[in-house]
């Protein structure tokens, strides 16, 4: 093996100065690298955290939009069962009310046979709704449970016409 | 402070350097700059082409330090890239250097083992050689690399890096047998 000091000649290293200046420039390079990585990199944050908002956004919408489409789009039957539900609900916290501020105006009878009624009533379309769960739709069931729904409206709305219930 | 073992400095700053400490870079740069300098000044004329190859070793070797395997030489992982930098620039300039064709099986088994003797007339001679031979006798003889790490820096076989040093040292010997004959 040849000694390097022997191959070289002392031309062909680098001179303090060369070593100085090209320092300079790798530094030079390599800092603005990392500034350009950095500068990159925040771009990618930024991006992301729009990113981000948007999925938001679009998760919020799609959830939104599909609720209201599953509400909006639900058969008929479902529809007239909330309906129905909804209207025995509000009529019955009505009812109740009236029914105890009224009591001593309304024959023990009179207020027994419709509590019954009622009670009946309720048991059923309580019996058929625990068979019937929203997705079911079985024709049959939904006609029998409209009918036992109709019939609770019809007795309420005779109680609040006997003055039995007041408004 | 620094260790006894010149390999576990350059082990601790190549660590070092991976996370961004520009002191590590600064200590494996001024630790390799003259070697890698010199050794490219042998390829070129003209001190600004040299100076760039260097840079631009040293600025592809610290953004890809990742990629540095601790099983190489820092020191030839680095010289593969200045000699792929220069060789860039060569294809550039349509200038491709050809290793030439060797017949492996023509290489005499005792030039394996020659002693080989070196005269600095030789140099003289060695510049007149294309600059694949060169670059072959100067990292085996000089820089001290073994055949199969010149196979990996130069892109060849092992038996071809043999071939090229023992053709390039015959040469060598016969054009100094010459000149003094003439002298």
């Amino acid at each position: 093996m040849i000694h390097p000091d022997s191959f070289y000649s002392k031309n062909d290293s680098p001179t303090p100065d060369q070593m100085r200046s090209m320092w300079a420039n790798v530094r030079k390079s390599l800092r603005l690298s990392s500034k350009l990585f950095f500068l990159s990199d925040r771009r990618s944050f930024l991006y992301g955290m729009a990113a981000s908002f948007l999925l938001l956004f679009s998760t919020v919408g799609i959830y939104t939009t599909v609720r209201s489409a599953v509400e909006y789009g639900q058969p008929p039957e479902i529809k007239l069962d909330q309906a129905y539900q909804s209207a025995i609900r509000e009529f019955e916290k009505v009812a109740l009310q009236t029914t105890k501020d009224n009591q001593a105006g309304l024959t023990q009878e009179l207020l027994l046979t419709r509590k019954e009624q009622l009670q009946m009533l309720e048991k059923a379309i309580n019996e058929l709704r625990n068979e019937t769960n929203s997705h079911d739709l079985s024709e049959m069931k939904r006609s029998k449970l409209r009918h036992l729904y109709s019939l609770k409206l019809r007795l309420l709305q005779e109680m609040v016409e006997q003055g039995e219930i007041e408004l | 402070m620094p260790h006894q073992n010149p390999a576990e400095d350059e082990a601790l700053w190549i660590e070092q350097a991976k996370n961004g400490d520009e002191t590590a870079f600064r200590n494996l740069y001024e630790n390799y700059v003259p070697s890698l300098f010199r050794f490219m000044n042998q390829f070129s004329k003209n001190i600004a082409e040299v100076e760039d190859w260097v840079q631009r070793a040293f600025i592809r070797a610290f953004r890809h330090l990742h990629q540095f395997q601790g099983g190489a030489k820092f020191s030839s992982w680095l010289f593969t890239i200045a000699i792929n930098e220069m060789r860039s620039d060569r294809r550039r300039l349509d200038l491709v250097i050809s290793v030439g064709s060797f017949d492996d099986n023509l290489m005499d088994k005792e030039s394996t083992v020659e002693t080989f003797e070196w005269d600095s007339t030789m140099k003289v001679f060695l510049d007149q050689l294309d600059e694949t031979k060169r670059m072959v006798f100067i990292l085996h003889e000089v820089e001290g690399y073994s055949h199969a790490e010149i196979a990996t820096m130069l892109g060849f076989g092992e038996s071809t890096s043999r071939t090229v040093l023992s053709r390039t040292r015959q040469f060598l010997r016969k054009q100094l047998q010459q000149d003094r004959r003439s002298v």
